[in-house]
């Protein structure tokens, strides 16, 4: 036994040895991955806006916090963010391709909009760059002076959004009706030509994000009545949503808006990028961010800059798309509804053309309503579904523009 | 009141007499003309690529540099409209229609100088309207709102009549059609994509340098290929093409002073109003040119006033977009977005605050668009000799290198590759428009205007309901609209009645 003892121990050593050296090797190498690679960071617009610039400055930053990498700007723009996206989705998840696009597209996931093919869940998440907080800004002519005067109104007042499906107009249809606004929603104002509309007096005023509304408020032109997100130091004393909703709605909305201003400026990979690889980019991102050079030239371009980083970003982004059915529904005809529309709890009485018509009692007279594949969102039993399998006895919620033929915006039925 | 003549001038002669600030603007001229005239990229990927560079400059000093840069433009951008048929950035297109066609007929160098000179007086006339509109700045612009372009667009596409041509049926089909174009893409007012058959790359619409691209550049490349020969079809020895044919055409501006005032006139108004966009400028000068021509049928075939209404449009509207720029801190155009961002980073603050502590600032700039167009002249006319003799060089050379330049340019532009496929498809109907001898500048216009149109009588439906059409502007708007109508009516009926004698 004895006589065995050496050379067991010998190779115990070895083995021992290697176990211990072999794997710090390997980590080292991965540390070296991006040594000598190009990463390519997709931004979702033409070049020159607000989210090219946020890009190219933490793209420039990478650059030096990943020692040997080169970080190169690739725009990939169109339908509002959709496509970038798409592609930055669908890239190999090798690490080498992350990018950066509007928050808003939550929105656009929770509504199912057509031409998504990406789950924001699934990203892998490195970080945001700032924070985005809305302001509602009125005109200073436009004899409104607090949010209580919306709230108010004999008349319906006019707000400008910029289009059906944009978040300015998700947002402003959320928020009056969280806090019972009496306003008309005019889409098509977009860019600044918000700030026109209420300068020229034909809309009241709009809702956008405080740091491309403040030089409006700044040069005299409007006030603000209402924040969501933002510390109170930064925008004074302006009421803020969370203090003025009541109810569960309300307060689920007040959550869904703020999630949004927290999450300004997101950049993230395709899901699957191995997690070492991960680590290396959310480590080089918040290095960036610190960055006091970084801070400086953010200043002078005054973009601000308030980061949060890897995990706690995909976790809130998690939250944010996990909306209890119940609010989805809401979401969806909130943002779908207008004035015109009636509301309506009743049993279907016939259901017609797979789908295409329901009929059913309202205030004693029976309502024949068109069912449309696309502009109708139909829930059955809290989930999204086709109009096909609505069937005659189930009591459902229907929202509809009454007159012509009726069309439904909502049908949300329970059992 | 003499307090503010001598700001005018206590700017006008520190610019004079600072070397840097000369130096810098005579620096961002080529630099503008390159971007312009290199098509798809325009102005505004100008100014963006340009913001790190004035990134350390004093605030006076950079704006100067991107104002400067930005005033030529479309200077540049009617070299290769004239030379080639292509227009440059997207309101080059109305410089096409007659430009080309005058370089075919071996006038490349007058219209050169026309398009140089127009494009000259232009710019400064639009910075004067600058000026001249500083004390009723505020209701003018805010008088135009979603009811009045509406109108204003209707206007123009009653200008289709105007360039139609021979048959006005013809002008009208084509230039439904590009309304019928215009509705694709992602409808703000409804949140329905339209007519895009699937394809995200279509939701923003056609993209329009692609258009104009496809209908003017392509068929006349293919054209020339199937012809042979060279863009001049006049032989070198007698076509005209020296520094005398450029300066000739630099008096046709002259010549026709009131055209071009007028047209100066309209354009820095349009750019005053935030809203309109580039290209309604320079097709309604170039339709208000036709209607007012006591000899209509020679525009499209090398018409001078062709060339020098929508080259003084488009200069002036740059001068006309500064101002709610500068003044409300909302930017008159989309290149102005950038530029407002560069002020910015600048460390300028625009809004009112500049009219009260910072005038000397807006003089500035001012001149320093003026004397941008001025210099701009004269540096130009030192090449023209050599850039006008292109068109001698022969087709089989030149037919590839415009199509690459056009492909470059539209996906440049749009961003996504398959927009080559719109602009091969579109080109295919260029072609069988101009071989069949139909007009195309309606198509652009339906194209241009439609989506305005349809977006503002939406917004002044929602605002106002349809009694919208009774306010006192849109009532002179309209009447404005019943004119141009029966000026052509009554036009077409007395060349009737002269060609019955």
């Amino acid at each position: 036994m004895k006589r065995l003892r050496r050379p067991l121990a010998a190779v115990l050593y070895v083995i021992f040895g290697a176990a211990v050296l072999l794997p710090s090797s390997k980590v080292s190498a991965d540390d070296e991955f991006f040594d000598g690679k190009t990463i390519t960071y997709i931004v979702a617009t033409k070049p020159g806006g607000g989210y090219d610039t946020y890009g190219r400055l933490i793209a420039k930053y990478l650059e030096k916090h990943l020692p040997g990498a080169r970080v190169i700007v690739k725009n990939v723009p169109g339908a509002g963010h959709i496509i970038g996206t798409n592609q930055l989705y669908h890239a190999k998840p090798d690490g080498l391709t992350i990018g950066s696009f509007n928050t808003g597209l939550i929105y656009a996931q929770l509504l199912k909009r057509e031409g998504i093919r990406f789950d924001l869940r699934q990203m892998s998440w490195i970080g945001k760059a700032a924070s985005e907080p809305r302001v509602l800004v009125v005109g200073i002519d436009s004899g409104i002076a607090s949010i209580q005067d919306l709230q108010r109104a004999a008349d319906p007042v006019r707000l400008a959004s910029s289009g059906i499906g944009t978040s300015s107009h998700n947002e402003t249809a959320l928020l009056g009706h969280a806090l019972g606004l009496n306003v008309k929603i005019i889409p098509g104002y977009g860019g600044t030509e918000g700030e026109m509309g209420i300068m020229r007096g034909e809309v009241a005023g709009t809702l956008g994000s405080y740091s491309s509304l403040r030089p409006f408020v700044d040069n005299g032109f409007g006030r603000m009545v209402l924040r969501v997100g933002g510390d109170s130091g930064a925008i004074g004393s302006v009421p803020t949503v969370r203090d003025l909703v009541s109810d569960n709605d309300g307060r689920a909305i007040a959550a869904l808006i703020e999630s949004q201003t927290e999450l300004g400026r997101l950049t993230a990979g395709p899901p699957g990028i191995p997690s070492d690889r991960l680590a290396l980019l959310r480590g080089a991102y918040e290095k960036a961010l610190s960055d006091a050079d970084l801070r400086q030239q953010a200043n002078r371009l005054s973009i601000p800059i308030d980061p949060l980083f890897g995990e706690a970003v995909a976790a809130n982004v998690g939250l944010a798309l996990t909306q209890p059915p119940a609010s989805v529904a809401l979401l969806a005809s909130v943002m779908n509804a207008d004035a015109a529309t009636t509301s309506v709890k009743a049993d279907l009485l016939e259901v017609t053309a797979k789908g295409k018509r329901i009929r059913f009692h309202e205030r004693g007279k029976t309502v024949v309503s068109k069912v449309s594949g696309s502009r109708t969102r139909v829930f059955i039993a809290g989930r999204a579904d086709d109009r096909a399998n609505l069937k005659k006895g189930m009591t459902c919620r229907i929202k509809y523009l009454a007159g012509g033929d009726n069309e439904a915006r909502l049908i949300d039925c329970g059992d | 009141m003499s307090i503010e003549t001598d700001i005018y001038l206590a700017s006008l002669i520190a610019l004079l007499g600072s070397p840097m600030l000369l130096a810098l603007i005579v620096a961002a001229i080529p630099i503008g003309m390159f971007f312009g005239a290199v098509p798809g990229l325009g102005g505004k990927l100008g100014i963006a690529l340009l913001i790190p560079f004035v990134f350390g400059m004093e605030p006076l000093h950079g704006a100067v540099f991107l104002v400067a840069m930005h005033a030529v433009v479309h200077t540049g951008g009617s070299i290769p409209s004239i030379l080639f048929g292509i227009p440059g950035t997207g309101p080059d297109a109305a410089t096409v229609v007659d430009g080309y066609p005058m370089a075919q007929k071996g006038q490349a160098g007058r219209a050169l100088g026309a398009s140089l000179g127009a494009s000259g007086i232009g710019g400064v006339i639009g910075a004067m309207a600058l000026a001249l509109l500083l004390p009723v700045l505020r209701p003018v612009v805010l008088s135009f709102g979603p009811a009045e372009f509406f109108l204003l667009a209707i206007l123009g596409v009653t200008f289709i009549a105007a360039l139609s041509g021979d048959s006005l049926v013809k002008g009208l089909i084509v230039g439904c059609f590009g309304l019928v174009l215009a509705t694709i893409g992602m409808d703000p007012m409804t949140g329905v994509a339209r007519f895009t058959f699937g394809q995200l790359f279509l939701w923003e619409g056609i993209d329009v340098i692609t258009a104009v691209l496809a209908l003017f550049a392509i068929p006349e490349m293919i054209a020339l290929g199937a012809r042979g020969g060279s863009v001049s079809a006049v032989s070198k020895d007698i076509a005209n093409y020296g520094l005398r044919d450029v300066i000739e055409g630099i008096f046709d501006v002259g010549r026709h002073w009131w055209l071009t005032l007028r047209t100066s006139i309209i354009g820095a108004l349009v750019g005053v109003v935030p809203g309109l966009g580039g290209e309604a400028a320079s097709w309604l000068c170039y339709g208000h040119a036709v209607q007012s021509s006591k000899t209509p049928e020679r525009f499209g075939k090398g018409a001078v006033e062709g060339v020098i209404a929508p080259e003084t449009a488009n200069n002036s509207k740059e001068g006309g977009a500064l101002l709610p720029t500068l003044f409300f801190g909302i930017p008159g155009s989309s290149g102005m977005v950038l530029l407002l961002g560069a002020f910015v980073t600048l460390g300028i603050q625009p809004g009112p605050q500049l009219i009260l502590y910072h005038l000397d600032l807006v003089w500035t700039l001012v001149w320093a668009l003026v004397l941008a167009n001025v210099i701009a002249v004269a540096m130009f006319l030192g090449i023209a000799r050599w850039v006008g003799l292109l068109v001698f060089v022969r087709g089989g050379l030149l037919v590839p290198l415009i199509f690459v330049f056009a492909i470059t340019g539209s996906y440049l532009s749009s961003g996504n590759w398959k927009s080559l496929i719109v602009l091969f498809l579109l080109g295919f109907l260029g072609y069988g428009l101009k071989r069949f001898d139909w007009p195309r500048p309606p198509f652009v216009i339906g194209l241009v205007l439609g989506g305005i149109a349809e977006e503002s009588l939406h917004k002044a439906l929602a605002i106002w309901g349809p009694a919208f059409l009774l306010r006192p502007q849109s009532l002179i708007l309209l009447s404005m609209v019943a004119a141009s109508i029966v000026f052509y009516v009554w036009r077409r009926r007395t060349a009737r009645n002269a060609h019955d004698d």
